[in-house]
């Protein structure tokens, strides 16, 4: 991890009287990573101040691609070249398929790789069903859209929160295999996931979330699924 | 979108039509039907695609039609220079009013566009050095342009009818645009298109000022089509008669607001014929439309074209 993409530096956080983040420090490289936990643990606390939306009153630095991105808008922020995937998946219904691409498409840290043909390649399934509208189509091609979507923004960075929630396995692995290929092209990824075999199969490493802190720190691929951490902070054993 | 090359060709057939064959009558409600059309088809920009539901975009069509009443009438201006001023006047104040907005949502949109337009409104009869208070400013007539006399009825209603469509097929093409995309969404879920990189606000407030244009041109064709500028057109009731037109054909389509307005203008020609109290019996009609069919008469028969589409592929 020569340089990191993501750098979040004793980040504190409060949401009116609740102190939801506690002096995290987090660095994802040109790698994917995985941030775990139970629900309510802050996860998804920490991508969205990651993305500049509803700050909350944090202290402690997050650097995105070397800029100090607190108080900044959260477009700025994304035109840094930072592509989001929300929990669950978050379409316009008004907006068919490829027109979803259509309207996100442009050009970002790596260049122009990510066109709208490029999306229907990686998921063709999806490339089938482009005139359909996002309220339309099915929860797998929802997450391949929205994975889709941040992706022709031709991102350096990749957020996502919880993209495999509700698929089937097989969707499930293809998704895993996707962001694995993208990060190693250079994308840095951070997974918010539950599922410990999808974060398995796509991250590197993890980090582990419990009640606003981070509490484990996974250095490699086996680290991540041990039983003894699986059980303590997801309730789950591998 | 779906195809609606057969609703252009219809449409230009019509408008080439009506001052061939309609009487005198018939070709200045076809005028006055234009001209609505083009401030209904403002009021849907923002209300179709933002969800901004606009009480101030008559004002604008009322500013840049004061601006040529004045110049024009009080300063003698020349209709060549009378023209694009009162365009850019109204697209000033649609500046002002964009920078006040751009941040409200819904209701508070609506309740501050009727502030502004109120305020207008007030404005256009108590500045009576300027504006000639309630009696207005008469003898507004169009040039003469290459021996072509413009304030025959029917050679307006030509120029009017270019202008016209040439304004719809740009929103047309707007409403396909990326552009057109960006708002729908942001009308769907703004925080969604800030986290996705768009500079939401500033979408916004280029689709209000795009709006306030439309609806100042349109300005400029209610001047000089009544030869008298007065408060009246800047009143609540013309902007409550714009949003019932282009709610009652479909604010979310392009062609309703203009189906709206053509209806209401019809309705009001017919119904006045027989009783004197046409604006019950057109307020019952609203009514039931609205009742029946709450997204506008246009989705209902694209709802029905989509249909028939969709029987007709299950049969072959």
């Amino acid at each position: 991890m020569a340089e990191p993409i993501i750098e979040v530096t004793g980040l504190d956080a409060h949401y009116g009287l609740s102190h939801a983040l506690h002096d995290l420090h987090l660095q994802v490289g040109r790698e994917c990573v995985a941030l775990m936990g139970r629900n309510g643990v802050g996860k998804t606390t920490l991508a969205r101040a990651l993305l500049g939306l509803t700050p909350p009153r944090a202290a402690g630095t997050i650097r995105v691609f070397g800029t100090d991105v607190q108080g900044m808008s959260p477009h700025r922020i994304a035109r840094l070249g930072v592509g989001y995937v929300p929990q669950g998946r978050r379409l316009f219904p008004s907006l068919t398929v490829d027109e979803h691409l259509r309207l996100n498409l442009r050009a970002g840290p790596t260049g122009e790789a990510w066109t709208v043909e490029a999306v229907y390649d990686l998921f063709p399934s999806l490339g089938q069903r482009r005139k359909s509208f996002g309220n339309q189509i099915s929860g797998g091609e929802r997450s391949m859209l929205a994975i889709g979507r941040a992706l022709v923004t031709n991102p350096g960075c990749l957020i996502l929160d919880e993209p495999t929630e509700g698929l089937a396995p097989s969707v499930v692995e293809t998704v895993a295999q996707g962001l694995r290929d993208l990060s190693q092209g250079g994308v840095a990824v951070l997974l918010i996931e539950q599922n410990v075999k999808a974060a398995a199969m796509a991250a590197d490493r993890a980090y582990f979330m419990a009640e606003g802190h981070i509490v484990h720190e996974a250095t490699d691929k086996a680290a991540m699924t041990d039983d003894e951490v699986l059980g303590k902070y997801l309730g789950v054993s591998a | 979108m779906r195809n609606d090359t057969p609703i252009i060709i219809g449409l230009i057939a019509v408008l080439l039509l009506w001052p061939l064959v309609m009487g005198d009558y018939a070709v200045s409600q076809g005028n006055r039907a234009m001209i609505y059309a083009l401030m209904a088809l403002s009021f849907s920009v923002l209300a179709g695609r933002l969800g901004w539901f606009s009480l101030c975009q008559t004002s604008f069509a009322g500013i840049s039609g004061y601006t040529v009443a004045i110049l024009g009438v009080k300063y003698g201006w020349p209709a060549g220079a009378v023209i694009p001023t009162a365009i850019l006047v109204a697209v000033a104040f649609a500046v002002v009013f964009g920078l006040l907005t751009v941040r409200s949502r819904k209701v508070s949109f609506l309740m501050l566009t009727l502030a502004l337009g109120q305020m207008v409104w007030a404005l256009s009869f108590q500045w009576v050095d300027m504006t000639g208070g309630y009696n207005g400013i008469s003898g507004i007539r169009m040039p003469m342009v290459l021996g072509i006399n413009f304030n025959d009825d029917r050679i307006f209603f030509a120029l009017l009818a270019v202008v016209t469509l040439l304004m719809f097929l740009g929103v047309r093409r707007l409403y396909q645009s990326r552009f057109g995309l960006l708002l729908l969404g942001i009308q769907e879920n703004e925080e969604r298109m800030r986290a996705l990189g768009h500079p939401v606000y500033l979408a916004r407030f280029v689709a209000f000022v795009l709006a306030g244009a439309i609806a100042a041109v349109a300005g400029v064709f209610l001047v000089f089509d009544m030869g008298i500028m007065s408060p009246s057109p800047l009143g609540l009731d013309h902007a409550v008669w714009v949003l019932t037109a282009a709610v009652l054909g479909g604010y979310r389509t392009l062609w309703g607001p203009a189906l709206g307005v053509v209806i209401l203008v019809a309705l009001e020609a017919l119904v006045s014929q027989f009783t004197d109290r046409h604006t019950m019996v057109i307020g019952l009609v609203l009514l039931l439309c609205i009742l029946l069919m709450p997204r506008g008469l246009a989705e209902v028969f694209g709802q029905f074209r989509n249909r028939k589409a969709k029987s007709a592929t299950a049969s072959s």
